[in-house]
């Protein structure tokens, strides 16, 4: 996301209210604190205990995840917070981003969702979870398997077993 | 997908509900399958022809009872929320196929549920009920005797398309959400269900029948729903914490409310002959929304609240050369509320009040709204009137005009053009909403 702006590591002066991420694979993310810390639970723990002025470390997040939850915590601190008298027109607004962030391919649906979960970004986690269930939905096994990337991993005779007891849910 | 948490892939198993598709997972790799009986919510659903196709076709396919039997034993350490479906038939099935000594989908039977809860029933939170109401019709069914015997910690409870009796159903205080739906109860005043539900919070009552003078009282009522069938009834809602209602019957004679926390109010009565009494008493109204052939006498009933803020109104849809009751006037309407801040005014209310002897007159009341709200299709569009409603408005007023998205993009571009250049001052605000699936009443 442009905004987001991964910066080399080099950054000098620190800015007021500003707090640094690292990813996994190493970039550094300078972020509003107060949009990150009010919905990771992970990243307010982090600041609370004193990681404000160094990196916080986030090693099993990819840069490319950690720029999607910065975003979806940017939008939703500064849309979702108040129930001001827009609030109808911040909950589509809110709703639009949702639903384009859900658009984003497979893999990426899948860092966002182990992002979510190491950030303890419960809207995020809720969100994805809600997106990949719907993918499931009406889906045969082979077509599971296949967009899910998961191998069958039973013995023929446990998969007839198996066959077996689900057998009426099968066309 | 294999590399996430555990906890995860079962949070998005949760998620699926449909015991089918969770089924297939079983199949698909051993980690979903282990995983795949510790979802907590799970819904089974089924469809009558199915049923009856499989009966005859496959020796191997299992009844839907004995399906929902296994599905139960097989989940019932984790399960806490359960939804059992029959799908309405098709308009293609033909009620002659139907056998009324079948009873293989009639969920509601007492003996399946005696023999289906028990396993699930300490810990079920949650537990919906769609029947058949091919089979379900006629049979009376002492369900709800069953559930509460059975599932005392249940918080919610969903039951459709069932006769149900409430001979030996026993009090559920935990339960705090009922929804009956196309449901012929024998409880012909309500007052069972009064005495057996007293912590309910949210209740919706959508086509109850075997109703004869219902009149609810329930003390922790916050939210309720109530769809009478079109013979005329007397209703009382005796609720002191209500504080949303909606309320829709054809022609009621009379609806007695005692809501004093009544906050928002939706009102749909077809037939202007309805008496509100109690009206006056909703010292808390703030959101009136009407929908009537006799929206001016509904008004006039909550004529005077000094807390209203919000109004809408809509008529219902009709063939537009059918007279109404009585005329709709919009200076009228608003005398009634000094303290209004937002109207909203529906399509068919919107064109009734074009007509000529309907124009408002500029006596009796203040242009104090502080927004407008139209619903409405290009065609019904007339800038002279827009003219004369703006003069209602506060100074400040914010004007949102919502067309139908089915509307013409070129009808409505000249609309937006013509109004931001005739009436430059207001606020204007546009936009497009889904054309309404009206419910037939």
């Amino acid at each position: 996301m442009a905004t987001t702006g991964a910066s080399d590591g080099a950054s000098a002066a620190k800015k007021e209210g500003l707090v640094t991420l690292m990813s996994g694979d190493g970039e550094i993310f300078e972020v509003e604190a107060a949009a990150v810390a009010a919905l990771s639970v992970t990243i307010r723990h982090a600041i609370e205990e004193g990681f404000g002025d160094r990196p916080i470390p986030l090693p099993i997040v990819g840069a490319r995840a950690l720029a999607l939850a910065v975003e979806y915590c940017r939008k939703h601190h500064s849309l979702g917070g108040g129930a001001g008298e827009d609030s109808a027109a911040y909950d589509d607004e809110l709703r639009a981003f949702d639903h384009n962030l859900a658009k984003v391919d497979r893999d990426t649906l899948f860092d966002l969702i182990e992002a979510a979960n190491y950030l303890e970004i419960e809207g995020l986690l809720n969100l994805m979870c809600r997106t990949v269930a719907e993918m499931m939905k009406g889906k045969s096994v082979e077509e599971l398997r296949r967009t899910f990337d998961v191998s069958n991993d039973y013995t023929p005779e446990e998969e007839e077993e198996v066959r077996r007891e689900v057998s009426w849910a099968l066309d | 997908m294999e590399e996430l948490p555990s906890a995860v892939v079962l949070e998005i198993l949760g998620r699926l509900g449909d015991a089918g598709d969770l089924a297939r997972c079983r199949l698909a790799c051993r980690a979903l399958r282990s995983l795949s009986y510790h979802v907590p919510s799970v819904r089974l659903r089924c469809s009558p022809s199915a049923a009856a196709g499989s009966a005859s076709t496959s020796a191997s396919a299992l009844p839907f009872k004995t399906l929902a039997l296994n599905l139960v034993s097989l989940l019932a350490p984790s399960l806490l929320r359960l939804s059992l479906a029959v799908d309405p038939p098709s308009s293609s099935w033909d009620d002659a196929d139907l056998d009324s000594d079948a009873d293989d989908l009639h969920l509601a039977a007492a003996d399946f549920l005696s023999r289906c809860l028990p396993p699930l029933a300490p810990r079920l939170r949650s537990l919906a009920l769609s029947d058949y109401w091919a089979q379900s019709c006629w049979r009376r069914s002492d369900a709800l005797a069953v559930i509460s015997l059975l599932c005392n910690n249940l918080v919610e409870l969903e039951v459709r398309n069932a006769w149900l009796s409430v001979n030996g159903l026993r009090c559920m205080p935990k339960l705090t959400s009922l929804t009956l739906e196309f449901i012929r109860l024998d409880d012909e005043n309500i007052d069972r269900l009064n005495e057996c539900f007293p912590s309910l919070q949210v209740l919706n009552l959508i086509g109850v029948g075997g109703l004869k003078e219902p009149k609810l009282h329930l003390p922790q009522l916050k939210k309720c729903r109530w769809t009478i069938s079109s013979i005329p009834l007397n209703s009382t809602i005796v609720a002191p914490n209500l504080v949303e209602l909606e309320f829709t019957s054809v022609e009621p004679k009379i609806l007695i409310l005692e809501t004093p926390s009544l906050s928002d109010l939706n009102l749909i009565i077809v037939k202007p002959s309805a008496t509100i009494v109690g009206a006056e008493k909703c010292l808390s109204l703030r959101n009136l929304r009407i929908e009537s052939f006799g929206i001016p006498g509904l008004a006039r009933m909550f004529g005077g609240s000094q807390s209203l803020k919000r109004l809408e109104i809509e008529i219902p849809r009709r063939t537009r050369t059918d007279e109404l009751y009585e005329a709709l006037s919009l200076s009228d309407l608003l005398r009634n509320f000094p303290h209004l801040d937002e109207l909203t005014v529906g399509p068919e209310a919107w064109f009734e009040l074009q007509k000529p002897c309907n124009i408002l007159t500029s006596t009796g009341y203040s242009r104090c709204l502080k927004k407008l709200t139209v619903h409405l299709e290009p065609s019904d569009f007339d800038i002279k009137f827009m003219a004369l409603f703006l003069s209602l408005c506060g100074p400040l007023c914010e004007v949102t005009i919502l067309f139908f998205d089915s509307s013409e993009a070129a009808a409505r571009e000249q609309i937006v053009t013509k109004c931001a250049s005739d009436f430059p001052m207001v606020r204007w605000k546009w936009g497009t909403r889904k054309k309404p699936n009206r419910n037939t009443l």
